[in-house]
């Protein structure tokens, strides 16, 4: 605003920094709210979906919000092709990468079984190797 | 001294003896006394300290009225047996930074802590002058400047993001002086004192009752200052800032859980170290809040303990354990000396093969958790961070933005005087459920807007 209190200009710029919440608890989180999660991601809020093509993911908020002069929603750091939106406070930190967000959902999909690290297949599970999908399994997850 | 004289105290000592019966109108020239010292009183080293003849105020401990006397931090003429002399130069707040090296910082008491305190984060601000110059976009990047507090008073450098600092974020360092600024700002500041005091005991009498100095600060004394920003005083108690409304609601009226500044807030779980019963100081220990001397600028580059420093498990904590056992008997080196490399100063203590970290405050013993072998030290989740799975939430303001208007005034606490430019700060589509992960380094690590 001007001297006159006038609207003169405005600027845009969504940072985000990492920090330690100081909000520990004994139990961690669900798995659930990190591998089934958009938000847990950096994707915000909205809804994801595993078809032939991979992961898609369909935002809750207007993808390019005119009022407020950005091209992506609101709540997101990251796109699910692994685009940063967003600047970050360090030079060694970004967002989740798209093989990363990848990653982390695959195990999502197994989750409904497969319930948490006391199941033998959870345990059994290798960083960045799923193991081949059961019967039960949701076609989502067969290659 | 030559053997012939008498010493110059017993001198004194007889001339005040002389005065205290003198008659009730003094000679020509002699100031009135109007709380004559009965007597010459002396501190339990010896040292004359006349001020201890009227003032019943104790701050106790190592700081107590018969150990350091008055003057030692007050400064004032302890000479002085008339209270107009015996209080010039006095100070109320002997804490001060600019006063340091006359009373905190004198030789024999606490030079060192005083010489890394003057350089640190909370002295300086250094930390987030930068960040806000990084995440304005005025700067090159993280670290490319070097910009204080101290620095911007002197030089009356402005930019919109210091603009922004200056109004809002410049009340929080250790140069600012206790009173200085209006309203719930007065309590902020005021060097050691903003960290190493506390209020008298409840049931002191009034004559005797003098803040106490203490080691280890209190909660409050940090939430004073670390509420904002990442909110992390808040969020460790179990509290979040609403979004303004006075929601929720009371009685069909505005809330009434609010800060002294106005802010509503609203009940979390707390973090499960406060529900224990542990302060701030119980993890970080003086080389991460009082410096180390050298010239850091974001935190996390003086930081020495972090979750595994006592969640490690097994054996790993033994070192800790006898470093704090040597301590406790006098040994090891005292609390005005850093030893680089050395174990972090944590109150571990073993019991067996059992580790309890004994509360600074409490002095109670609280057992140090092995982390889950499975989840947390399984190959899948190696490169998580503690947090990113043992911080249930975190507040997230995606919609908060700030207005400058320039057709009104606001308080500068840099400069200490109104001048054009009033900032507002509004908060819109906050968040705290899911914290949202990222990386860092080669750790995943929580990230939050801002």
């Amino acid at each position: 605003m001007d001297h006159r209190g006038r609207w003169e200009k405005d600027f845009v710029r969504l940072t985000v920094s990492w920090m330690d919440p100081h909000t520990t608890q004994p139990k961690g989180r669900s798995c659930p709210d990190c591998h089934q999660t958009p938000r847990a991601l950096g994707l915000g809020e909205g809804s994801l979906h595993r078809g032939p093509g991979g992961w898609a993911f369909t935002p809750a908020l207007a993808a390019r919000p005119r009022l407020l002069g950005i091209d992506h929603p609101l709540d997101a750091f990251v796109d699910a092709n692994g685009t940063a939106l967003v600047h970050t406070s360090r030079p060694d930190l970004r967002p989740l990468g798209r093989d990363e967000i990848r990653r982390v959902l695959d195990v999502g999909l197994c989750l409904p079984c497969h319930r948490d690290l006391r199941d033998p297949v959870m345990r059994a599970w290798r960083p960045g190797r799923m193991p081949r999908p059961c019967r039960h399994a949701p076609a989502a997850a067969r290659p | 001294m030559p053997p012939n004289r008498p010493p110059a105290l017993l001198c004194l000592a007889l001339m005040l003896a002389w005065l205290s019966t003198a008659a009730a109108a003094p000679p020509a020239g002699v100031p009135a006394l109007d709380h004559p010292p009965p007597t010459v009183t002396r501190t339990t080293a010896g040292q004359v300290d006349l001020c201890l003849g009227c003032h019943r105020q104790d701050p106790g401990g190592a700081h107590a009225r018969d150990v350091l006397g008055c003057a030692a931090c007050h400064l004032g003429d302890p000479l002085a047996g008339d209270k107009t002399r015996a209080h010039r130069g006095m100070v109320k707040n002997p804490g001060e930074l600019r006063l340091g090296p006359r009373t905190c910082g004198q030789a024999g008491c606490h030079p060192n802590q005083l010489r890394w305190v003057e350089n640190s984060l909370m002295a300086t601000n250094r930390g987030i002058i930068d960040a806000l110059r990084t995440y304005w976009g005025e700067s090159a990047g993280p670290g490319a400047e070097d910009l204080t507090v101290h620095g911007l008073a002197r030089s009356g450098l402005t930019s919109p993001a210091l603009d922004y600092f200056r109004k809002l974020c410049g009340s929080c360092h250790l140069w600012m002086e206790k009173g200085s600024l209006p309203d719930f700002l007065a309590a902020k500041g005021g060097g050691c004192t903003a960290c190493h005091q506390e209020k008298p005991e409840p049931d002191t009498p009034r004559e005797r009752a003098h803040t106490r100095i203490t080691r280890d600060a209190p909660l409050e004394n940090c939430v004073r200052c670390h509420n904002r920003s990442g909110r992390i005083g808040l969020s460790y108690q179990g509290l979040m800032e609403s979004e303004g409304y006075g929601t929720p609601y009371e009685a069909g009226d505005l809330g009434t859980h609010q800060l002294e500044d106005g802010r509503y807030v609203r009940s979390m779980p707390d973090d499960v170290h406060h529900r224990k019963g542990l302060a701030c100081v119980d993890c970080h220990t003086q080389r991460e809040t009082m410096g180390d001397g050298t010239r850091h600028v974001h935190f996390e580059e003086q930081l020495e303990v972090r979750c595994v420093t006592c969640h490690a498990g097994g054996e790993a904590l033994r070192p800790l354990a006898e470093a704090y056992a040597l301590r406790k008997r006098g040994l090891g080196p005292p609390s005005g000396v850093q030893v680089k490399r050395a174990p972090p100063r944590l109150d571990v203590v073993a019991k067996g093969t059992a580790f309890f970290l004994e509360g600074r405050r409490d002095r109670k013993l609280h057992p140090l958790d092995p982390p889950d072998p499975a989840a947390c030290r399984g190959p899948l989740h190696r490169r998580l961070s503690c947090q990113a799975c043992h911080s249930t939430w975190v507040p997230q303001c995606y919609g908060c933005h700030v207005r400058a208007d320039r057709s009104q005034a606001m308080l500068d606490k840099v400069a200490a005087r109104e001048t054009p430019g009033r900032w507002s700060e509004f908060r819109s589509f906050m968040r705290h459920e899911s914290p949202p992960l990222g990386r860092k380094g080669d750790e995943v690590v929580i990230l939050v807007p801002g």
